[in-house]
């Protein structure tokens, strides 16, 4: 077998990514493309910007990957050995759980405009562990903290009225005490 | 990292509601509370994704539902709060109350009542009805919160190794027929007919009460029942209250002689246990004339029996509903329940920490001595709170 097939990805700012079809097709958005035969020229992105764009197919990149490895591991069928290979640095096949763990958990560190990019960037390129994992990842910043916090980590403005304010505080008085 | 990046105003501000929602689903209540407050889409997500449980929230007791002796539809004495009010009229209900028709409560159970019309279920808060097969908007998601049991079991073995129950589920948006194993065998069982339309929701399971105070505690994920045996053999006349209050699953009794006692069902260590929680004498607070709604904060809204009335003498001038503001301490103790005596009909609140009982006046609709002169009381009552979702 050749070398994993290829595919072509732009982003809106007209930035080139070469990315195995395997790490691609982790977005459904554009499996559906390639599936659709789109794929000519490069697949454009029109709503990803390059920097975000990055930022996903590196996570693409490195579960796709693991996907092989974990596959190839398990069955040691004939097409799994080699598709592993154009990403940069897997070999290690048994600890692939609990490296993607900390990759997963290192990789949402970032602040909060990053992750308010990758949000949108994986809902669009429908990467659905990726939207989980970015979803988790602002459900744990909002938990313990009070709104006053909450609203200035995601810098939210406060819209409700003073008498709204109140009112819902002693709806939810519970919750603050 | 969690530090938050102050002042800049931040795009995350600007995530899509579904986003947004996706996002407190992976929140507990608590955090779903906080994050209600802290803008408006929030709060709108929050509230349209129908996110926050009824039946994980904590107590918010907006009144207690009446049904008097010859009247035909309930009225609500419905706490001094400053949360929206709930109000406890019934003319969004399909059939109007007139001379034959009744809209009178068979059961409360997360801020659902169980009405004797045609077994329909109503929702005070959001002033929504349903009839057997119509759903709630808000059921769809999860079943639990609503879901409303009414023992129908009368065989002769009780309890019985199998119990077959009226469901409410709003999984498949009608009543149902659901069998119940029971999980442990008991002792000392005896026969008896009492049944209270009590039912309440916790961590998972629902309490009912059953015949001869049993109290029924249904798991609905694993379709087994276990009967727990009442602490005390009550008195057939003694006014008995199932409910939940912050620290958990009760029972209070209180007999003709004005005794209160409460018991706490204590579910650690995987079984229950009782034990007295509290023991007093109501008498000395009930000493009041019993037709006077004196000085209690609470307000008897008395608006169903206009409905009533209108439709009886539609040209007679209506009371406007009053709503005093009172300044109190209501809003912040821990009343948990309003447990009635016959003898003085007047309606107590207790104090859960304090031990503290309040008489909270008295309560009986406008023209109540037409109806019901020879025996006027209240027949049942039912501490509701209002399941906003």
């Amino acid at each position: 077998m050749a070398s994993p097939a290829m595919v072509t990805l732009i982003s809106s700012d007209d930035a080139r990514f070469e990315v195995t079809e395997a790490a691609a097709t982790m977005s459904q958005t554009i499996r559906h493309m390639i599936e659709d035969g789109c794929t000519d020229g490069g697949i454009p992105l029109p709503n990803v910007p390059a920097r975000t764009l990055a930022k996903v197919l590196e996570y693409c990149n490195k579960h796709a990957a693991a996907t092989a490895a974990e596959s190839s591991a398990a069955g040691g069928a004939a097409a799994g050995s080699d598709s592993g290979s154009s990403s940069s640095a897997d070999s290690a096949g048994k600890d692939d759980g609990v490296d993607l763990a900390s990759f997963d958990k290192a990789f949402v560190e970032v602040d909060t405009d990053t992750l308010y990019d990758l949000l949108l960037a994986a809902n669009y390129l429908d990467v659905k562990t990726l939207l989980d994992l970015c979803c988790q990842k602002v459900a744990d910043m909002i938990r313990g903290k009070t709104p006053e916090q909450i609203r200035q980590t995601f810098g939210i403005k406060n819209d409700f009225s003073p008498e709204e304010e109140e009112k819902i505080r002693k709806e939810n008085q519970w919750a603050f005490e | 990292m969690d530090q938050p990046e102050e002042s800049l105003p931040s795009r995350a501000a600007l995530l899509p509601d579904d986003m947004i929602a996706d996002i407190l689903t992976r929140l507990a209540p608590r955090g779903l509370a906080v994050a209600r407050a802290v803008c408006m889409s929030w709060r709108a997500a929050v509230g349209g994704g129908r996110l926050l449980r009824a039946d994980l929230l904590p107590l918010s007791l907006a009144g207690i539902f009446l049904n008097f002796k010859y009247h035909r539809s309930p009225e609500l004495f419905s706490r001094p709060s400053t949360c929206p009010r709930v109000s406890g009229q019934m003319g969004y209900l399909p059939h109007p109350v007139t001379n034959f028709t009744r809209a009178c409560i068979l059961g409360h159970c997360n801020g659902l009542l169980l009405l004797d019309v045609d077994d329909h279920v109503a929702n005070p808060a959001t002033r929504a009805w349903a009839p057997e097969v119509i759903s709630f908007p808000h059921v769809k998601f999860y079943w639990k919160p609503s879901l409303l049991v009414y023992p129908t079991v009368a065989e002769a073995e009780w309890p019985s190794p199998r119990c077959v129950l009226r469901v409410f589920s709003s999984r498949v948006n009608r009543w149902e027929e659901r069998s119940f194993i029971r999980e442990a065998t008991i002792l000392g069982m005896h026969r008896a007919s009492v049944e209270r339309p009590y039912s309440t929701c916790s961590r998972g399971a629902l309490y009912a009460f059953c015949q001869a105070y049993y109290v029924m505690r249904i798991s609905m994920s694993r379709n087994k029942y276990r009967a727990i045996k009442p602490p005390v053999s009550f008195y057939e006349n003694a006014e008995v209250y199932l409910g939940k209050s912050e620290k958990g699953v009760y029972i209070a009794t209180c007999d003709h002689h004005g005794l209160l006692q409460v018991w706490m069902l204590d579910e650690s260590c995987g079984r229950m246990e009782r034990f007295m929680k509290h023991n007093c004498n109501l008498m000395y607070v009930l000493r009041q004339n019993y037709y006077l709604q004196a000085s209690g904060p609470w307000v008897l809204q008395n608006v169903n029996y206009n409905l009533y009335r209108d439709h009886l003498f539609p040209n007679s001038i209506k009371a406007a509903l009053v709503e005093e503001k009172y300044d109190w301490d209501s809003d912040n103790d821990n009343v948990f329940l309003g447990n009635e005596d016959r003898a003085e009909r007047h309606h107590c609140g207790h104090h859960w920490n304090s031990s503290k009982v309040q008489d909270l006046g008295n309560m009986y609709p406008t023209e109540y001595e037409y109806f019901a002169d020879m025996w006027p009381d209240i027949d049942v009552s039912f501490p509701y709170m209002p399941s906003w979702t």
